[in-house]
């Protein structure tokens, strides 16, 4: 148990509500922030065979988690934990643990039960709330909880539903507020703010405390200087904060302004749940001074007769009991013995009749005596049946309902306390009244005798055990018995005796203490209203209260009142009957008088008599008839004997059966009891249930709306294929009318085509399987996709079927189309497949990252990589010769979506140098490009095709420029010449015809070497024939610049001998021999030109032009010698060649050339 | 307009493998008042020149056949003082080169003004 006070431990709120709880529960719950950081618990009355929709109920409303307690939960701050059913709730520690009930249903107590281990757990860190509900459930528990400390609210009682429970918790005087269910959170979490701050403030203030304990005594009388500092301490502390009063100073104000706040706290601080052997001492005194002395000299027929007023739950009544039990069992003596334990608390007598106490009165108990009158039971322990039928418990108001009477005991322990001072004046001369001479009284510690002192002696006055002195009873004011109050003589008591009003007080003065005592009786002989004093000559009967005259009259008076109340007859009447009698053990000599009032009523004086003169005066009275007198009363005593033993063995029976009515009446009250503890579960389950029905009628209005928005057309049928109901959409398909309901569905004619669905219906319903079909109206009007469905009830069982028919004609429309579009793209698919097969092209396609998705056979030659090998691969680790330009134009395409076509790039491929030529072009996916595609075409046939071209283009007019460059120097050389210009022209056109066959010669050759007789023979033999022109010589093979350069000399020499030498007659003859020599300057060709039998050889003045050319060509072109000699036989020229320069093969310069 | 007179005296090296063209040409230079002229058809005779004799114009054929170019002998040429004309059947050439052209076939007016150019260099 938690006895100081922190913020920081959380504080739980145990709320406990029965009938209507549920309604205060929600209010509570919405006003619960989820800052706040108490844990709270909530108990309600649940039908333990009906599972509870509290849960759902209040998670709806709540901003906190609201969670359902499963046992050994651990308490959370900011949670709301809620009891299940059928279990009992305790706390052990801060953990929740779930007991079942050992009680029958309607004795259980749970919401008692948590508070009661609540404020054994959370002390002063604990809040009980009791809400809505009725009988009585959390009474005991709020003072457990209000005795260690914590706080306790209740619902005012007239915004509850059902008042009972809060009601009775207010009558425990343990609750600290009664309010609305809406204020209380806020005043809930002001006080812990408050309690959290006012503790400390006051711990440290001596003064404070010395102040209020003064104040108390002087305004209560009870001192408290000798309670524990820390209990006071903490009360204090508790009853400024709930009154929102902080500070001392304001405090000590409140205290000395308001009268009540004195008592307030005195009962504050001394609530406390009543306790076995309480103040040890003080039963020791009890036992030791008190029972010996009640229990001494009583035999088996006499009476020890006990009251404990204000007894609570019994504890106090049983300890007495066994206290007695065990000095009878000393003593060794049996007299009768009753304890009545009464109380008003109804719940605590309940308690107290159960006699089952916790397992805590251990601590109680000494264990002799726990195990002599105890039994363990699952429960507690049970107290014996021995002590059990001792006691009597009653419910009983000590202020207003009839005293017990001859008692020898009375207990009443801290129950004046409760009492101001005007009430605690009522009840002693009550308990003087109660008590028979000699009895005791027993109070608690705090507790005095005040005015009445006087009536009593003191046994001990430290444990305030006193007795009552001898001498007549008190006259008790009782207010009117409530029986009274409600019966018809209630009128009639008010008509006779108005209230005494102020100006009467003279009179009042005379009648309470100068006239004879009085009754005044009805006609039916019951009293209503009795003057002070009577007690001498009435007395309350033992049993069952009745205010009859006779019942009441002490018993020699009944015989004479009877007697002198049967003698009047009319209004006005007076009697006067004189009696001897006994009373309190001394002769009264008695005038009865009774007089007939104006209003029916009787009134009865009784007068004492004790001068001797009126002693005379009855006696001479007597004498007159006075031996009819005593044989008449001899009569009478004889009659009254055995009217005597007759009502003895009357009262006696009526006393047996008057126990076993109570005995009855006692489980009439549990069984009422538990009729209505089952009648507020059942009205709680009413109210959840109420709440359901509006959510399932606001769901079965979702569900309609829902079903006919669709317009999906549905049909229900139940297990026997019945029609259970339908949506207005169905109308189409079938013909059914509202009163189709119930009839078989084979019935209904169908607009649908194919075989009735009855079957479909059957098998449904055998498998739990769905089923589809698709069926078209007769009409051909639509499509529709019939779907059947098991209707599954909630736990899954199959109980009929539902149909819904969907029109999808559009949707088939589309799925035709579909199907069509989808067969012209696998086509087109097809066709693209063929053509990436058969494109003389190398074809892939890239996504952005460059991998490949598609390629085809082509590029697969290219790569060296099987197709299916470059799919997700990436392009550039296959073909890493593209490289970074493959990859910049993707990218590029990516980016902007342009084709690039025909870009021309040198590929160097497995040690071969190509020429591609690549596009590549964008693919489209609606308006995103998700591929580049890429074609690669070899075009390195072309590429070298187009060199070849341009190098024999730049070759042809470089060709043909020396030639035109030859034919102008030639022309020139024409229009240098002296002479008749006809001849210089006939010699230029010779000399370009023999330039014509010697580039006709080298042309034929592809200016590779052509042999040396094919550069001799055009202008010798081929002119002349072989009988005039002899050649001789190796075979040889000159290069292109020696044919040029011998062409042209041949041709100057053949065309000098045509003209002057050998061959200008018809007889002379030419002689051409060659060979290969090498005279030690290196291998030459030799050449010698030798012309013979020609006319006459004369040395020319000047050398010609073709000398000039043959020498130009053969020694500064080739590098040779010429030795020319004109002989008498003919012209002889002889011509040297390096070998090497005639005959290499002459590199081809022109490539490089080609950029000049 | 540089008379001819300037042309006289000059020492002209004049490369040219084709012999009817070298023999045009030198008739040519003779009537244009060159009367110093050495004619070399071959690389070899040309860089053989070029050592013995210092020459104050330079005309070569760029082609001199056999494989050979007179390109390598354009640098020696030109530090040593001579004015360098090259000839070359091929129209087109490479603008950044500065080198005087001269199109084969050409004639006097052709040459002369080659010439004068790459005199007044």
């Amino acid at each position: 148990m938690s006895d100081t006070f922190s913020s920081n431990d959380f504080a739980v709120v145990g709320v406990g509500a029965s009938a209507g709880g549920l309604e205060a529960f929600q209010e509570l719950i919405a006003g619960l922030s989820p800052e706040q950081e108490r844990a709270w618990v909530l108990i309600q009355h649940l039908d333990p065979d009906h599972q509870s929709l509290l849960p759902e109920l209040l998670a709806r409303r709540a901003r906190v988690p609201v969670r359902l307690i499963t046992d050994d939960l651990a308490l959370e701050r900011g949670v709301v934990h809620l009891i299940p059913p059928g279990a009992a709730l305790r706390l052990e520690g801060d953990r929740l643990r779930l007991d079942s009930f050992d009680a029958p249903r309607g004795l259980r107590r749970p919401i008692d039960t948590f508070f009661e281990s609540l404020a054994s757990q959370f002390g002063a860190r604990s809040a009980a709330i009791i809400l809505s509900g009725t009988g009585s459930d959390g009474s005991l528990g709020i003072r457990a909880v209000k005795e260690a400390g914590g706080l306790v609210f209740v619902q005012e009682p007239k915004l509850a539903r059902y008042d009972g429970m809060p009601k009775s918790a207010i009558a425990t005087g343990a609750v600290d507020l009664v309010l609305p269910v809406g204020d209380m959170i806020a005043v809930l979490d002001e006080y812990f703010d408050r309690r959290a701050g006012v503790e400390p403030i006051i711990e440290n203030d001596a003064e404070f405390i010395t102040r209020v304990t003064k104040h108390i005594r002087y305004r209560t009388g009870h001192d408290f200087a000798h309670y524990k500092k820390g209990t006071l301490l903490r009360r204090l502390a508790r009853r400024m904060s709930v009154l929102g009063v902080p500070s001392p100073t304001s405090y000590l104000q409140r205290l000395i302004t308001e009268p009540d706040e004195a008592s307030r706290l005195v009962r504050d601080v001394l609530i406390n749940v009543t306790s076995f052997f309480r103040d040890p001492q003080t039963f020791d005194a009890l036992r030791r001074d008190v029972i010996p002395h009640m229990v001494a000299g009583k035999g088996r027929s006499d009476d020890i007769r006990i009251w404990v007023p204000g007894c609570s739950t019994g504890q106090e009544a049983y300890s007495i009991a066994i206290l007695i039990d065990e000095e009878l069992a000393r003593v060794d003596a049996r007299p009768s013995v009753s304890v009545f334990a009464t109380d008003i608390d109804v719940e605590a007598i309940a308690v107290a009749r159960e006699g089952v106490y916790p397992n805590a009165i251990t601590a109680e108990v000494p264990q002799h005596l726990l195990e002599r009158h105890f039994a363990s039971t699952p429960n507690g322990f049970r107290i014996s049946s021995a002590m059990r039928e001792m006691v009597r418990v009653s419910h009983h108001n000590v202020i207003s309902d009839p005293p017990f009477s001859k008692l020898d005991l009375i207990s009443c322990r801290n129950l004046l306390i409760y009492f101001d001072s005007e009430l605690q004046s009522r009840v002693l001369p009550i308990f003087q009244y109660a008590l028979r001479p000699g009895g005791y009284l027993f109070l608690g510690p705090s507790e005095n005798l005040g005015d009445f002192a006087n009536d009593f002696g003191v046994v001990n006055q430290n444990d305030r055990i006193f007795t009552r002195k001898a001498g007549p009873s008190r006259a008790l004011s009782m207010p009117l018995y409530p029986s009274l109050k409600e019966n018809d003589t209630q009128s009639e008591q008010n008509r006779n005796v108005p209230a005494i009003e102020p100006a009467n007080l003279y009179e009042r003065a005379v009648l309470a203490r100068h006239t004879a005592p009085f009754v005044v009786v009805s006609g039916s002989r019951q009293i209503v209203y009795a003057s002070e004093r009577t007690s001498r000559y009435l007395e309350l009967p033992h049993g069952l209260a009745k205010l009859g005259l006779f019942e009441m009259a002490r018993r020699p008076l009944r015989a004479p009142l009877s007697g002198l109340l049967a003698s009047l007859s009319d209004v006005g009447e007076i009697r006067i009957r004189p009696i001897d009698l006994v009373i309190d053990d001394r002769p009264v000599r008695l005038l009865l008088t009774a007089e007939r009032l104006p209003d029916d009523n009787t009134l009865i004086v009784f007068q004492e008599r004790f001068d001797p003169g009126s002693e005379a005066r009855t006696t001479g009275e007597q004498s007159e008839d006075g031996h009819y007198a005593n044989s008449y009363v001899h009569d009478l005593e004889m009659k009254l004997d055995a009217a005597h033993q007759t009502i003895r063995t009357t009262v006696e029976e009526l006393e047996t059966s008057n126990e076993e009515l109570k005995s009855s009446n006692e489980e009439m009250m549990s069984m009422n009891e538990e009729l209505q503890s089952a009648n507020e579960e059942l009205s709680t389950i009413n109210e959840e249930l109420q709440i359901k029905v509006s959510e399932l009628n606001t769901l079965n209005d979702d569900q309609r709306n829902l079903i006919e928005s669709t317009r999906i057309a549905t049909i229900f049928l139940d297990a026997e294929l019945r029609i259970r109901s339908f949506t207005p959409a169905i109308r189409r398909y079938f013909r059914v009318v509202e009163h189709d309901c119930g009839r078989p569905f084979e019935d209904l004619t169908s607009e649908l085509d194919g075989e009735p669905l009855i079957s479909l219906c059957q098998e449904t319903i055998e498998t739990g399987q769905s089923t589809e079909t698709e069926r078209s109206l007769r009409d051909g009007g639509a499509d529709l996709l019939v779907r059947l469905q098991p209707y599954t009830s909630k736990d899954g069982a199959s109980t009929g079927v539902v149909i819904t028919l969907t029109e999808i004609t559009e949707l088939k429309r589309y799925q035709r189309r579909l199907e069509e579009t989808e067969a012209h793209a696998r086509l087109s698919l097809n066709e693209i497949a063929e053509l990436y097969r058969i494109t003389p092209q190398a074809k892939a396609l890239l996504d952005p990252n460059l991998l490949m998705l598609r390629v085809n056979q082509r590029f697969a030659d290219i790569t060296g990589v099987p197709v299916e090998g470059h799919i997700g691969r990436n392009a550039l680790e296959v073909i890493p010769q593209l490289g970074w330009e493959l990859g910049a134009s993707v990218r590029e395409v990516f980016e902007n979506g342009n084709q690039r076509e025909s870009c021309e790039l040198p590929i160097r491929l497995r040690g071969e140098q190509l020429w591609w030529e690549i596009d590549w072009y964008p693919v489209r996916r609606g308006d995103e490009i998700y591929a580049v595609g890429i074609n690669i075409r070899d075009v390195t046939r072309h590429k070298n095709m187009e060199v070849e071209l341009r190098r024999l283009m730049r070759e042809l007019q470089h060709r043909v420029k020396n030639m035109l460059a030859n034919v102008t120097a030639l022309i020139n050389r024409a229009r240098r010449e002296d002479g008749d210009p006809r001849a210089a022209l006939t010699t230029l056109v010779r000399r370009t015809q023999a330039l014509a066959k010697t580039h006709n010669l080298l042309t034929q050759q592809n200016w590779r070497p052509s042999r040396l007789i094919d550069v001799l023979s055009p202008e010798t033999t081929a002119i002349y024939g072989p009988d005039r022109v002899s050649m001789r010589g190796p075979d040889l093979r000159i290069n292109a610049r020696a044919t040029l350069a011998l062409g042209m000399a041949v041709h100057e020499l053949a065309t000098n001998a045509a003209k002057y030498g050998a061959l200008s007659n018809g007889t002379g003859r030419l002689d051409l021999i060659w060979a290969r020599i090498d005279e030690g300057e290196g291998e030459q060709i030799s050449f010698r030109w030798s012309e013979s039998n020609g006319p006459p050889v004369e040395r020319p003045a000047r050398l010609g032009f073709g000398s000039q050319l043959i020498r130009t060509t053969i020694e500064k072109s080739l590098g040779g010698r010429v030795e020319i000699a004109f002989r008498e036989s003919g012209l002889e020229v002889k011509l040297w060649i390096p070998y090497e320069r005639a005959t290499e093969e002459e590199d081809d310069v022109h490539e490089e050339l080609a950029g000049l | 307009m540089m008379s001819t007179k300037s042309l006289q005296g000059c020492r002209i090296l004049y490369v040219e493998d084709e012999p009817l063209i070298a023999m045009d040409a030198e008739a040519m230079l003779h009537e244009l008042g060159c009367e110093e002229i050495v004619i070399a058809m071959t690389f070899e005779d040309a860089r053989a020149a070029i050592q013995d004799n210092q020459f104050d114009l330079a005309i070569m054929d760029i082609n001199l056949g056999g494989g050979k170019t007179s390109l390598p002998l354009v640098a020696p040429l030109r530090r040593a003082g001579t004015g360098v004309v090259l000839a070359s059947g091929y129209n087109s050439g490479r603008p950044e080169d500065d080198t005087i052209r001269l199109e084969k076939p050409f004639d006097e007016e052709a040459l002369l003004r080659a010439l004068r150019s790459a005199l007044s260099e």
